[in-house]
């Protein structure tokens, strides 16, 4: 990928970091649903989170990825490792962590303690990032690394969807829902009554002969104390890692439930969680465009000015595939499971009788 | 104000996907989407720089149950909350530039 780019600006501050961070490079491939990711970083502990993040994608080594991300640690960064230049237009605010565009370039700014710079035409991407900043694996993979590799993936048909996604007879059912909307505590109930899992958090989205697949993305299971407490089989969960900056505790769930991971599965149901102060569990239809409308909320860096028509494009396609409902989730636990069952029963169902798929 | 012999131009950074009978549009660079009926995902599927409000109203009564008065005084009402969110333009020569 870097052959033709000796001239961008990625290729020059690769080459600026190579001479100047370089020592000895570790490098990992991964192939993420068909998409070839090198990293390469000069820094061991980067290279062991990013290969923990993507251990469910190992790749083979070739010439040519699809994608190629430098991931630098240095002891001070400085204007020279990826200054934002004064026309980049600002993308995203959300306080530390910023994202700016200009042409095909994106910018990651993480304070003053990281940068992280990507060409979308070219699909490479090279970030620097202050060894102070870097304190857990988590911050190396989800601040570093995920946004704007999450990017050049969408540049390659992949969307991300901040969605749970759960599987039953090879249709999906994707939970749609911000951190504390309760996928984690539902991911958990269903894979427990018997059903394959794409993802708790995240899943990708990709079109195939129109139809929208959804694709796995099993990332360490975040769960809080108070779903901890709901769900009695994690306590025989014996390798916990506690992140104290979400308050929350991970595991991975073949632990648990070996073999449940799924690899891809075509969704029929998009359903939007709130947990509700009530003792009763109750679904109610929800009509596509609001799900559509929501749905925007939930795609990684939707507004970005290469491929949001496609990613609305991505996200109206689902819309249009399944069924819609919302879910408010009572203290009803165990019903929870059992909603979610006859809903993608019901969808199964009506596919049956009707000798097709929905719309 | 808008007149029923002004033409409606759609934004280009508009994109508009058919939900059944309903219709979202968003706007690419602010992110903001707007949700239609099935007339109003009709009439944005009809408008395309060239017609007048008044022909608009034509097309719809053709299609809908609805008097042409009626008519164009709905497409009016839309077309003044559309433009009011930077979707179309309401202007007074044609624009042949417009996809559908």
């Amino acid at each position: 990928m870097t052959s033709d780019s000796d001239s961008s600006a990625v290729a020059e501050l690769v080459e600026r970091g190579m001479a100047k961070h370089g020592g000895e490079i570790h490098t990992g491939y991964f192939d993420f649903h068909g998409v070839l990711t090198r990293t390469l970083t000069n820094s061991e502990m980067v290279d062991r989170a990013v290969t923990g993040f993507l251990r469910a994608f190992p790749g083979e080594e070739a010439e040519k990825p699809d994608i190629e991300f430098h991931l630098f640690t240095v002891d001070k960064l400085d204007d020279s490792l990826g200054e934002i230049p004064a026309k980049a237009a600002l993308l995203y605010d959300w306080g530390m962590v910023k994202i700016y565009h200009q042409g095909p370039l994106r910018y990651l700014e993480v304070d003053t303690q990281a940068r992280v710079v990507a060409d979308v035409e070219k699909r490479t991407a090279v970030g620097f990032a202050e060894k102070e900043l870097l304190q857990s694996d988590w911050l190396v993979s989800n601040l570093f690394f995920y946004p704007l590799w999450g990017q050049l993936l969408k540049e390659c048909g992949l969307f991300p969807l901040h969605a749970a996604g759960l599987v039953k007879e090879g249709r999906s059912c994707l939970f749609l829902g911000r951190s504390g909307s309760g996928k984690s505590t539902l991911t958990l109930h269903l894979v427990k009554n018997g059903y394959g899992l794409l993802s708790d958090d995240t899943v990708f989205l990709r079109e195939k002969d129109g139809r929208i697949e959804a694709l796995s993305f099993p990332e360490e299971i975040n769960v809080s104390e108070q779903t901890m407490e709901l769900i009695p089989e994690l306590s025989r969960v014996e390798n916990f890692t506690v992140n104290e900056l979400r308050n929350k505790s991970s595991f991975s769930i073949e632990e648990l439930y070996p073999g449940c991971v799924v690899d891809t599965s075509e969704p029929a149901l998009m359903v939007f969680p709130q947990i509700a102060e009530v003792a009763s569990t109750t679904v109610a239809p929800m009509s596509r465009t609001e799900a559509l409308a929501l749905a925007m909320r939930y795609g990684y860096f939707f507004l970005d000015p290469s491929t949001t028509g496609r990613h609305f494009e991505i996200l109206s396609l689902l819309a249009r595939q399944g069924r819609c409902f919302r879910l408010n989730s009572g203290s009803d636990q165990e019903e929870l499971g059992r909603a979610v069952d006859r809903l993608l029963t019901g969808s199964l169902e009506e596919d049956q009788t009707s000798g097709g798929r929905k719309e | 104000m808008i007149q029923t012999d002004n033409y409606l131009v759609k934004d280009h950074e508009v994109l508009f996907t058919s939900m059944g009978e309903d219709a979202v549009l968003l706007h690419v660079q602010r992110g903001d989407y707007y949700s239609l009926n099935k007339v109003g995902a009709r009439l944005w599927v009809l408008t395309d720089g060239c017609k007048t409000i008044r022909e608009l109203a034509v097309l719809i009564t053709e299609e809908f149950d609805i008097t042409h008065e009626q008519a164009e005084n709905d497409i009016i009402e839309l077309a003044e909350q559309l433009e009011k969110e930077g979707l179309v333009k309401a202007v007074e020569t044609p624009q042949n530039d417009q996809q559908t």
